[in-house]
């Protein structure tokens, strides 16, 4: 198996023994050595939506804490290294989609993916900036965390409680049926946290670059790139949808060695 | 310089793991709730913090923090009377209970440091005070009277169990139903679903604290408990 699957696998069981084991805490019990951490605490977005309460009013909002802060600071410092890699290597929201779309691809065949033309995948991408500008507002009017009401990441990790809301239940089983058809939906269409990581690839410091005298033009890494992106026709990678997957890397799809790859530097474009 | 998949994995393990640890060995590791409450926005004491920003997690020794009231003042208000510095708000309504459709507790507080301070503050209606505790806040011409008036009284002056205390003092009762109750225990208490409905109104699912179903119903959680402890008792 891949790298990337053992280290995704790894993070969900992780967070999933975290939250369990959080509940399990407030009932008394729970495994002492493992951090009992609320969900809210290790959630790095959480300390983007507080980030303005927190410079404005030196206050968090309610559920978050300094907890969320630090992840934050670090998911960012390595994002601005390889780019959104959270997303790619450690989201368990991001990385159930991708098993689900197992099981499409499987069922589906050749139309999985194939539902929404191109051109419309690339618009319905920038909807989750609005997403993102809706969240950091009404979070900052309202101090309160309005997200966790729709959040299918928390609804994932905490849907046998009391404390999810129905309309987050109910936005994680259409993200995950719809991942049956397309690729991690969540990611392309809705989500504000990986909005906010993929301005990094504006300015990443390594890059997936294709070399174009190398390349054969058999577009095996356009076909693996979950997230729909044309690596065959560009240099530089720099499309805000790229998670750091290295799907399409020579190491992985490409068949021609040393194609396409995750360089730094300051090489010019190919 | 060329990454590999490997050197990804080793970058977000490291990063992610050993900035936790540098951060904790730190001291900036924390998962507990910040302890401060939001700043007044507008108006005349923008930049103070905000009494209805007070929440049940916060002791009293948070809201002596926060804002100029000592603990000694807050203990007396509300009839604390040992380890008062650690006592955590969101026990007063565990502890108090009420027939009527206000109750003491975090909201209590709220109005009392802000009538202390002079901070503002907009009461919802349900934030009793005890007798004592209204008259100190008049006396002190930190109330009118005529606000003295509208503020309903908690009359019950039940002494507080502490933590760590396994001696209950002797005319308190444990009550039944507390604010960590839910839907399920009332069940396992012996309730039908026509009478938990009939007190709570209707609920999503057994794992619901009561508290917050009443709240979302709008029925007063201390009135709700004391007929659900008269149910059981029955
Ligand atoms: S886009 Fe959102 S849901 Fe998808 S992997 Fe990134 S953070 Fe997770
Ligand atoms: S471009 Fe490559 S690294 Fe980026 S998301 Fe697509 S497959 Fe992954």
């Amino acid at each position: 198996m891949k790298t990337r699957r053992w280290v995704q696998i790894g993070f969900f069981l992780f967070i999933a023994a975290i939250a369990v084991n959080h509940g399990l805490a407030e009932s008394g019990g729970g495994i002492a050595w493992l951090s009992n951490a609320s969900l809210h605490a290790i959630c790095p977005f959480g300390g983007v939506v507080t980030l303005y309460t927190y410079i404005t009013d030196g206050a968090m909002i309610k559920k978050i804490h300094e907890s969320s802060l630090v992840l934050m600071g670090l998911v960012l410092f390595l994002s601005v290294l390889v780019g959104p890699a959270f997303c790619g290597w450690v989201c368990p929201l991001g990385s159930i989609q991708e098993w689900v779309g197992k099981l499409g691809r499987k069922i589906f065949g050749k139309s999985y993916n194939r539902l929404i033309p191109k051109k419309a995948d690339r618009l319905l991408g920038w909807i989750r900036y609005g997403v993102l500008a809706w969240v950091l507002v009404v979070t900052a009017l309202s101090f309160d965390l309005v997200f966790s009401t729709v959040d299918p990441y928390f609804a994932l990790f905490q849907f046998w409680t009391g404390e999810v809301a129905i309309s987050a239940i109910i936005i994680l089983l259409t993200v995950l049926g719809l991942s049956l058809i397309v690729e991690r939906p969540w990611c392309r269409y809705a989500c504000p946290y990986g909005a906010f990581l993929g301005i990094s690839n504006k300015f990443r410091i390594f890059t997936i670059r294709r070399n174009a005298k190398t390349c054969v033009d058999c577009k095996q890494c356009d076909s693996v790139c979950p997230m729909g992106i044309e690596v065959s026709t560009s240099g530089k990678v720099r499309d805000l949808r790229c998670i750091s997957c290295m799907e399409c890397t020579s190491e992985a799809a490409c068949p021609i060695p040393e194609t396409v790859q995750l360089l730094g530097g300051i090489k010019d474009e190919a | 310089m060329k990454l590999n998949q490997k050197s990804i994995a080793i970058l977000v393990v490291v990063i992610l793991f050993g900035g936790v640890f540098v951060s904790d060995t730190l001291g900036l590791w924390k998962t507990e709730s910040s302890k401060v409450p939001v700043k007044i926005q507008t108006g005349e004491f923008v930049g103070e913090a905000d009494p209805a920003d007070i929440r049940g997690s916060y002791t009293l020794s948070d809201i002596a923090n926060a804002f100029p009231i000592s603990v000694e003042v807050l203990a007396e208000a509300f009839f604390i009377e040992e380890n008062a510095a650690e006592f955590q708000l969101k026990r007063l309504e565990e502890t108090y209970a009420s027939e009527d459709d206000f109750e003491l507790g975090t909201s209590s507080v709220r109005l009392f440091v802000a009538r202390y301070t002079g901070l503002p503050y907009e009461r919802t209606g349900e934030e009793a005070l005890f007798p004592h505790t209204i008259d100190f806040l008049v006396k002190e011409g930190k109330l009118t009277l005529e606000e003295a008036e509208q503020i309903p009284i908690m009359e019950s002056e039940i002494p507080i169990v502490y933590e760590n205390e396994n001696t209950v003092e002797e005319e308190h009762v444990e009550p039944l139903v507390k604010g960590n109750t839910t839907v399920a225990d009332l069940f396992g208490l012996g309730l039908s679903e026509e009478e938990i409905v009939s007190v709570i109104g209707d609920y999503d699912s057994k794992g619901d604290l009561v508290r917050d179903v009443c709240n979302s119903n709008e029925v007063a959680f201390s009135k709700a408990k004391l007929t659900l402890q008269d149910l059981v008792e029955k």
